[in-house]
């Protein structure tokens, strides 16, 4: 044969099967590019010496792996589907007389030229938009450092790699297929009648137990701490529901349709119905990837929003003041600590860089873990029972009016108590091996000022305020008993609001760290947070990023989807529009039932991805509050946002792919 | 008045950018009348398809008019063509043309479906003509699972459902063992000795010879027209056959 045949036949079948490879080409365009612009980032030295760049890396790294998961699972799901669609092209090459050894060689200069457009195509998209995204990072990491253009040769070299193994698979699966299958079978393999579903009532039963399964734990798990733990449970849950549901539930909901005479022998419901019963096999699949997909993006999305939005709420919580001190006394040396000497240190810090103190506030606290009991609260170096574990925090009542302003008069065994979960108990008891200490509930609070950064303990904490530093000290007592060398230590908070800028306040921390060697303290900690500042946003920014990052990823995934779903099945449906057409339906009819058709197939996945976010939320609410992320109604906006802007997308998905689709049915 | 009345049909095939044309119908006559049993017979090539297709309003000629029951075609509207063909018309096609994703009931109520007929009416439609036609107990099947002449006559039961005026039936067996093909021939008589009119576009002599009346088509003009009368079948089947070969032997020398 010719040399050039080949050659030159590999790429007029790309030509000629535009309207399948040009997505698949411009997939792998996209995910080169996405590749190559995380990779460069990842690489950057100029990114390296930031502040808060381990965070950044460390995204990075994160976005790098499930892009290259994403990368293999997604080209070969979209190489397969062609390959189908081509049978009938191939079988006919066999037969006209090349062998297929010819074919294979075909195969091979088109998995060539895909590689070679699809990669070199992606790096340059990837080369130019890198410092487009770059700036955009930046802007969202609250770094302000200008780069030069660069190109990484470190990531070129990556993706290069990457993605001519994942094309080499692809091809590899291609002559695999070839070898396997002789030319009649893939002539005829359109044609092989699809029969009609069965129910498969177990399956349904499956999917409706496994979704509620997983939805039973979203909306019923109480503490943060254990919705990291279930969260994982609840999605594999959802997502195996989902996959039943779209196979099995649509299904027997269709059958009972049909099996309504009023409804489904009526023009639009007949042809509409009929063809989703049909293809629902096939299909189930494909729309149960569309909505999983969907929802992933969702809730990535609009959980690093709020994250991300909420940075500033966060930083209030867990820096008080512009300025916090930290200090932990040994209770047995409590009488030693020079409270005064450090409020004046930390005073002058100030004044000396020539602030003006705008806020201070001070207080000591002490907290321990204890074991629920039967109506009491038991503290103990094993853990004795299984029934959860809460923290207790005290603080005197002189304390309290300081950060309160309200004054307090209790006796020696009163208390007033804050707790998150609503337990109205009168008493709070607590008992050690040989202690038994027993308080009475002079008052349940409904608030308490931020105290330490307990809420970051991700347990069930309840705040206690006691008369003085010797109901303190009796506290102390018992727990160092129990608890003897893993026993906690007072804490004392020194908070300090100043008209400073950022960077003299970070200069003043610095400062009165010095303060450490003036006693025997074990652990001074001094904190800005200006500098906290700086990392929650390289944090919390990075993942806003990779959120939208591996959003925009999924969504495009989500389209490729949707787009070839609806061109092979417009293939499909041709001839029976064509019959349609010859037995007496209009244009304009076959326009509307199309148009119903599509409606619900695009749109069932979008539902169901919006109810799973909406079962969603509750537990995301919980596993945010870990951030400290408490803004509710901020949450709340992100999701809703982020479901009208995916909705908004998606429906300009839909138009697009109703138009080719009726193109090609109506096409003579 | 005739039932059906082809007057001076023409049609040419013009490639998209103008450069060829062919001449597929160059100048049809002819008349059908209510109840009769036509069969259109030609070489591959000869205008047949063309003609059907023009029939039913499925494609435009380019001269010359198409009445049925006084009715010219070309002044439906576009909008109602559709529904035209549907009350009017019914059709039997070679391939069968049923859809694999209704079952065999629902296949033949989809005329009436589009129709906006109510469920209770086409029970009542369906009950006596799938009985006719033998099909009841495969109503609830699918065209896959059934035979060949099984699908053929669902076809014809889909295409009679409506009351058509006339039914086009192009090749319809075609695809369709011997077996198969006495059955449904005999079905075209019974069908036709109820009163049925019937235009049957085919290949074959045998299927040819059951009609009442032959038309020959050749290069676009019927060529020549034979009637039954009172021939048996094997008579007709003989007459036809001399007239093909005369029409591909000596047709020519004549022509």
């Amino acid at each position: 044969m010719r040399k050039g045949l080949f050659p030159s036949l590999a790429w007029q079948n790309l030509r000629k099967n535009g309207k399948f490879y040009l997505p698949y080409i411009l997939t792998v365009i996209c995910t080169v590019a996405g590749f190559y612009i995380i990779n460069a980032i990842a690489s950057d030295k100029g990114v390296a010496e930031l502040r808060g760049a381990s965070y950044v890396y460390t995204m990075m790294s994160w976005g790098n792996f499930i892009i290259s998961i994403f990368a293999v699972i997604f080209l070969l799901y979209t190489n397969s589907f062609l390959m189908k669609r081509r049978n009938k092209e191939l079988a006919l090459y066999n037969i006209l007389g090349m062998g297929k050894r010819h074919i294979a060689r075909i195969l091979c200069f088109e998995a060539l030229y895909v590689a070679l457009i699809g990669i070199t195509g992606g790096l340059l998209c990837g080369i130019l938009l890198h410092k487009l995204v770059t700036l955009a990072l930046f802007k969202l990491l609250r770094f302000d450092v200008p780069f030069g253009f660069s190109v990484s040769a470190v990531a070129i070299k990556s993706s290069v790699t990457l993605f001519s193994v994942i094309i080499g698979i692809t091809l590899v699966q291609n002559l695999y297929r070839i070898r396997k299958v002789n030319p009649i079978e893939l002539l005829n393999s359109a044609n092989a009648g699809e029969r009609e579903p069965k129910s498969k009532r177990l399956l349904a039963l499956i999917g409706v137990l496994t979704l509620g399964g997983g939805y039973y734990i979203a909306l019923t798990t109480e503490s943060a701490i254990k919705a990291i733990s279930v969260y994982f449970l609840a999605v594999l849950l959802v997502i195996v529901g989902t996959y039943c549901l779209f196979t099995a539930v649509s299904i027997v909901v269709l059958k009972l349709l049909r099996k309504n005479k009023r409804i489904y022998y009526k023009t639009k419901h007949f042809i509409g119905i009929s063809g989703m019963l049909y293809r629902m096999k096939q299909n189930a699949v494909g729309l149960a990837n569309i909505c999983i997909l969907s929802t992933m993006v969702l809730v990535m999305v609009s959980g690093t929003l709020a994250l991300y939005l909420g940075t500033e709420d966060e930083l209030k919580h867990l820096y008080p003041g512009q300025i916090v001190t930290e200090v932990s006394i040994d209770g047995e040396k409590l009488n030693d600590f020079k409270k005064d000497m450090l409020t004046e240190k930390i005073k002058d810090t100030v004044q000396k860089n020539r602030g003006e103190i705008k806020k201070f506030e001070e207080y000591t606290y002490l907290t321990f873990s204890a074991e629920k009991g039967e109506g009491y609260y038991y503290i103990n170096n094993e853990r004795k029972f299984n029934t959860g574990y809460v923290q207790l925090c005290f603080i005197t009542e002189k304390d309290y009016s300081k950060l309160t302003g309200r004054e307090v008069k209790l006796k020696e065994d009163e208390i007033l108590l804050y707790g998150i979960t609503t337990d109205q108990s009168e008493n709070l008891r607590i008992e050690a091996e040989n202690y038994s200490l027993k308080y009475t509930v002079a008052e349940h609070l409904d608030s308490f000022p931020a105290i330490g950064d307990l809420t970051t303990y991700m347990i069930n904490t309840f705040f206690a305020v006691v008369k003085d530093e010797q109901v303190m000290d009796v506290l102390y007592k018992v727990q160092k008993s129990a608890f003897k060398e893993y026993a906690s230590d007072f804490e004392w908070v020194a908070v300090v609001d100043t008209d400073l800028n950022e960077e003299m306040q970070i200069k003043c921390a610095k400062e009165i760290s010095s303060a450490r060697d003036t006693g025997d303290y074990n652990r001074f900690q001094v904190m800005s947070r200006a500098e906290g500042s700086a990392r929650f946003y390289a944090m919390n920014g990075g993942f806003l990023f990779l959120g939208i990052f591996l959003g925009l990823l999924f969504i495009m995934a989500t389209v490729l989807i949707i787009y070839y779903k609806q061109i092979s099945e417009g293939y499909d449906d041709k001839g029976r529009f064509e019959i349609m057409q010859k037995v007496g339906l209009p244009k304009k009819e076959i326009k509307r039932s199309i148009g119903t058709q599509i409606l619900v197939i695009f749109f069932a996945p979008l539902a169901v991805a919006a109810i799973h976010v909406a079962f969603d939320f509750k537990i995301m609410l919980k596993l945010l509050s870990l951030f400290s992320i408490t803004n509710n109604r901020l949450t709340m906006l992100c999701t809703v946002g982020t479901l009208l802007g995916f909705a908004v997308v998606y429906g300009m998905v839909y138009a697009l792919t109703a138009r080719t689709y009726y193109k090609i049915v109506s096409a003579n | 008045m005739a039932l059906l009345e082809v007057r001076n049909l023409k049609k040419v095939y013009t490639s998209r950018f103008g450069g060829n044309h062919v001449q597929a119908l160059s100048d049809v006559n002819f008349t059908v009348e209510a109840g009769e049993y036509v069969s259109i017979m030609g070489e591959s090539g000869s205008g047949k398809t063309t003609l059907l297709n023009i029939l039913a309003a499925l494609d435009k000629p380019t001269g010359g008019e198409v009445l049925l029951s006084g009715m010219n075609l070309a002044n439906v509207k576009d909008m109602d063509i559709a529904a035209f063909r549907r009350d009017n018309i019914g059709f039997v096609f070679q391939d069968f043309n049923l859809l694999d994703t209704f079952s065999i009931k629902d296949n033949i109520f989809l005329p009436l479906v589009l129709a906006g007929k109510s469920y209770k009416e086409m029970e009542d439609r369906i009950k006596p003509l799938a009985a006719k036609l033998g099909i009841t107990d495969i109503l609830n099947k699918y065209p896959y699972e059934v035979s060949g002449g099984q699908k053929q006559r669902t076809a014809v039961c889909r295409a009679l459902i409506t009351n058509p005026q006339i039914i086009l039936a192009d090749e319809p067996t075609g695809s369709l063992d011997s077996k198969a093909t006495d059955q449904l021939l005999n079905l075209f008589e019974r069908i036709n000795e109820d009163g049925q009119t019937i235009l049957m576009v085919t290949h074959s002599v045998k299927a040819a010879s059951h009609a009442k009346r032959v038309l020959f088509i050749k290069d676009g003009t019927v060529y020549h027209q034979i009637y039954r009368g009172n021939c048996s079948f094997d008579e007709m089947y003989q007459k036809i056959s001399d007239t093909l070969t005369l029409l591909t032997t000596g047709g020519d020398r004549n022509a």
